[in-house]
């Protein structure tokens, strides 16, 4: 499965979250939903920049290889998989020349 | 007034009429004309705060029902206003009822508390939160504690103020449960434990006064410090390790009995709340342990 281009988190949903120092997990509070949810680093740290701006695969899965991760795409299937579950994120289209990352 | 100065038959007549009494922020007026429940204040509330106030939150009573259950097998409803929450139970279990059916009310109601469920003490300044699952020991080292010198700020439903994130005072008779009855009586055979209720879901469950000193300052909140998740297992050697407070987070906020309700607010008072503390499990066996542990903390 090849996965979108990029992402971004939806416009409805009001997303506040926790990260403490020496601590590889993040809390997010999803207020669309009232839900309250744990995150890995990984879905944590793709949530933060997403929050920012739309967020590339290409970039993020560039930023895994260098990390050491020798299947990114595969990664990132999995994480997104997990972030659209909750609604966290949805794909964005972006018009050339336009794209973040 | 304390209800101390109140003697038992004053307190009885008093209770007939309906009684305020004043638990931290929380103005209650109990009617009842049951004995036991009238014996169970008089030994367990002898310092707090009563009288005849110009509102209060909960007006609770406890009443038999009408007909046979009056006289056989009798059986006690609680009320709150003219709401009766839970089925009724045999009559000799009147005052652990009034105990439960106190807390629902503001487990239910006060939701200008963020409320978690833990137990929560304090010594030199520093309030220390403990969640602890069922079983887990959590009344049996809340009392042995409170027995030793902290100040007791609840055994169950710990209050956190909106405003500026402290913990509020809600000191009330703790919960011991089977066992440690036995282990608290054992440990502080001076300590005033009221009347015990068999058989009930809890199975055997009686009360341990609070520390008069607790009572007497329940107007003064504390900062929460610490959260330990304590965990009692038979010759355990003590042992503490550090607790994520990601996970403390999401224990705290099931474990609340308001957290959803009170949305972004909730999320951002238990953020701020691990934000001033450190979290720690705890296992132990030995309860010299287990106070050396908690001196530790605060020293």
């Amino acid at each position: 499965m090849s996965l979108p281009s990029h992402w971004r988190v939806p416009f409805h949903s009001k997303l506040i979250w926790r990260r403490w120092p020496d601590e590889d997990e993040y809390v997010f509070y999803h207020g669309a939903s009232g839900d309250t949810h744990r995150l890995s680093e990984l879905a944590g740290l793709i949530m933060e920049q997403a929050l920012a701006a739309p967020v590339a695969c290409a970039t993020l899965a560039e930023w895994l290889r260098e990390q050491g991760d020798t299947a990114p795409e595969a990664t990132l299937e999995h994480v997104f998989a997990s972030l659209i579950r909750l609604e966290f994120i949805e794909p964005v289209a972006i018009e050339p020349g336009n794209a973040a990352g | 007034m304390r209800l101390a100065e109140l003697s038992l038959p004053e307190l009885e007549s008093r209770l007939t009429q309906g009684l305020g009494l004043v638990t931290g922020p929380f103005r209650f007026h109990l009617t009842s004309r049951q004995k036991r429940v009238a014996q169970g204040l008089h030994a367990l509330y002898a310092d707090f705060e009563i009288g005849t106030f110009d509102y209060y939150d909960y007006h609770v009573r406890l009443a038999h029902p009408a007909g046979i259950r009056r006289w056989l097998r009798p059986q006690i409803f609680f009320w709150l206003d003219d709401f009766s929450p839970f089925k009724p139970l045999p009559a000799d279990h009147d005052f652990a009822q009034l105990e439960w059916g106190m807390n629902w009310c503001i487990a239910g109601h006060a939701h200008h508390y963020l409320m978690l469920h833990a137990a929560v003490l304090e010594k030199n300044g520093q309030a220390v939160i403990l969640p602890g699952d069922p079983g887990a020991g959590k009344s049996t080292l809340t009392a042995l504690l409170a027995l030793s010198g902290w100040r007791l700020l609840s055994d169950e439903i710990t209050l956190i103020d909106r405003d500026d994130g402290m913990v509020v005072p809600l000191a009330r008779p703790v919960s011991l449960k089977n066992a440690s009855i036995d282990v608290v009586r054992n440990f502080s055979p001076a300590a005033v434990i009221g009347e015990a209720a068999r058989d009930t879901h809890k199975g055997t469950v009686a009360h341990l006064k609070p520390p008069a000193e607790s009572v007497a300052r329940m107007a003064e909140k504390a900062m929460p410090r610490h959260i330990v998740f304590p965990r009692w297992r038979d010759g355990a050697a003590a042992r503490s390790s550090p607790h994520s407070k990601a996970d403390a987070f999401i224990h705290a906020a099931s474990h609340a009995f308001n957290y959803s309700l009170l949305g972004e607010l909730g999320f951002t008072l238990t953020a701020q709340m691990l934000d001033c503390c450190d979290c720690r499990n705890f296992e132990y066996s030995r309860l010299s342990d287990a106070l050396e542990f908690f001196e530790g903390l605060v020293a």
